[in-house]
């Protein structure tokens, strides 16, 4: 199935940070999380694909368009939630929409005001008195309007009370049932990723470390209990992360065939084990 | 999207209100200052000790103390006029980055926006000359208004292009050389529209221009080298100004 979201090459420098050779692919039907520590590059590389900032080379192509020379197709699938507010501060949510609603062939104004009434958007106050989290749920009202086919949403639950982050969570499951549409999400929240997620793409200083499904991700490594010196006597190779306390030692394995300890009698980690000693050990290798 | 923008002004210039009562202010003060100036300027001069320097007679419109006023208070407006220009810099609103737009839209946009702030802050300086002094041009001859008009236009092309330079420069080399463009219109462009405008203030003040009317060519030759100074620097940055990282992106 042809890709919604195929990101080739990618290279953005934005002052002393770069995003370097990024690629990943989405098809139709997924929601793809994106993880990394603060700086990591996640923001950027939603702003890159969203053509805010310009990329340096590489290409970004949304259901078959070029970001570069047919931007205007592309972004006519693309709804997006973003951490910063891009309706204008001084209008309604319902006066913003019809300004910018008109922008996309397929907006429907009834559809827009049925997601407000959804996701209890006041309609009649100035954005600015919305709360963060209002306003979170303003931007996924009107992507949903435009019948957008793909959802780039950037750190979406931040600002979301529990009860709304489990109905955005709950959304974005019904959005891809359908198999037409997808969602890519950066997050923090490894809860959520491990709700909804089928694949996980992880940067570390710019670069994608893995971009792998889910349940791929989780047969790659096992975590080992132990003492210090159990841990520390484990092949440097093998060990993907370690932590050691004052109690116990552990150590994230990969589980590669060519592994000689087996890892696999060990149990597998909860995604969030995984993604903290990966992040542990990328910031203890420097790499 | 137009009205957008035009209640994003209105919005603005609600919100500094304050502020431009202030510079109105100080608009009125300096031209009494300078009106008492050019008043005991004629004391000195012309022994002429009650002066009405809106109703003087024809023979005194092109004498000193009258253009020294009339400089002074062209320069008092632009400078009022650059801060108006500062406190709104030309900005596409955010939401015109996500919505299905390409980039020669926003740069349609941007160009139309710069067009219409141009023509109203010009209208502006027009005005408030107008209105404190009774006349703005020095000269009501068409090459003397079209000196003068065509200086005060590109100064506030100027300033505009000046609010127009954002965000960080790109350490790609190709747009190294071309902040070039930047530093003319920061420093070296509006330097010589400033000399400009007293040479061409001073001109009228020395009677130069009906001793030498030859020297209106010079004028002339000197506009073209702006046209052409606004020409290089105008494309790059109208450009820059559409574009979201050199605009709202933080760094």
């Amino acid at each position: 199935m042809a890709a919604l979201l195929e990101v080739t090459e990618l290279t953005k420098r934005l002052g002393n940070f770069t995003l370097e050779n990024i690629s990943f692919s989405l098809a139709p039907g997924y929601i793809m999380g994106v993880i990394g520590v603060n700086g990591s590059g996640k923001t950027s590389l939603l702003r890159t694909i969203l053509n805010l900032y310009q990329q340096d080379s590489g290409s970004i192509r949304i259901a078959g368009f070029d970001m570069n020379t047919s931007e205007k197709q592309a972004k006519e699938i693309i709804g997006t939630v973003l951490d910063e507010d891009f309706f204008d501060e001084t209008l309604t949510p319902e006066k913003n929409a019809a300004i910018f609603g008109p922008f996309y062939p397929r907006f429907d104004m009834d559809i827009f005001r049925e997601a407000c009434k959804r996701f209890e958007i006041p309609l009649d106050q100035k954005v600015k008195k919305l709360s963060r989290g209002i306003r979170t749920r303003l931007q996924f009202a009107f992507a949903l309007s435009h019948r957008a086919k793909l959802y780039l949403m950037d750190e979406p639950a931040g600002g979301l009370d529990p009860r709304f982050r489990r109905s955005l969570i709950g959304c974005m499951q019904e959005l891809v049932e359908s198999g037409e549409r997808s969602v890519i999400f950066s997050t923090h929240l490894t809860e959520d990723l491990d709700k909804v997620a089928d694949y996980i793409l992880m940067l570390h200083e710019g670069k994608v470390q893995f971009c792998l499904d889910k349940e791929a991700l989780c047969q790659n490594y096992r975590l080992i209990r132990g003492t210090k010196e159990e841990i520390e006597s484990l092949p440097k190779e093998q060990v993907a992360g370690k932590e050691h306390s004052m109690y116990h030692s552990e150590a994230l394995i990969r589980t590669s065939p060519g592994n000689p300890s087996g890892g696999q009698n060990y149990p597998a980690p909860k995604l969030s084990e995984i993604l903290y000693y990966l992040e542990r050990g990328y910031s203890q290798c420097g790499n | 999207m137009w009205k957008l923008i035009l209640r994003r002004d209105l919005a603005n210039l609600q919100k500094n209100a304050g502020k431009y009562i202030a510079s109105i202010t100080l608009y009125v003060a300096l031209l009494y200052i300078f009106a008492t100036i050019a008043a005991m300027s004629f004391l000195v001069t012309k022994g002429i000790g009650e002066v009405d320097l809106l109703n003087l007679p024809p023979r005194y419109h092109d004498s000193p103390p009258v253009m020294f006023w009339k400089m002074s208070m062209i320069l008092v407006s632009i400078g009022i006029t650059a801060y108006f220009i500062m406190e709104n810099p030309i900005r596409l609103p955010k939401m015109i980055y996500l919505v299905p737009t390409d980039r020669n839209k926003r740069s349609r946009y941007i160009r139309c926006m710069f067009l219409a702030k141009l023509l109203f802050m010009t209208a502006i300086i027009y005005l408030f000359v107008r209105i404190g002094l009774g006349r703005f041009f020095y000269q009501y001859r068409i090459v003397p208004v079209l000196v003068q008009l065509g200086i005060c236009l590109f100064t506030v092309w100027n300033l505009i292009l000046k609010t127009g330079v954002y965000g960080v420069s790109s350490n790609n080399s190709l747009e190294e050389s071309r902040c070039r463009q930047e530093a003319f219109v920061n420093f070296y462009w509006i330097v010589y529209l400033l000399l400009q405008q007293l040479a061409l203030g001073g001109g009228f003040m020395l009677g130069l221009y009906q001793k030498y009317p030859a020297l209106w060519l010079i004028w002339l030759a000197i506009l073209v080298s702006d046209a052409v100074i606004a020409r290089y620097c105008t494309p790059y940055i109208l450009g820059k100004a559409a574009a979201y990282e050199q605009t709202y992106a933080k760094i």
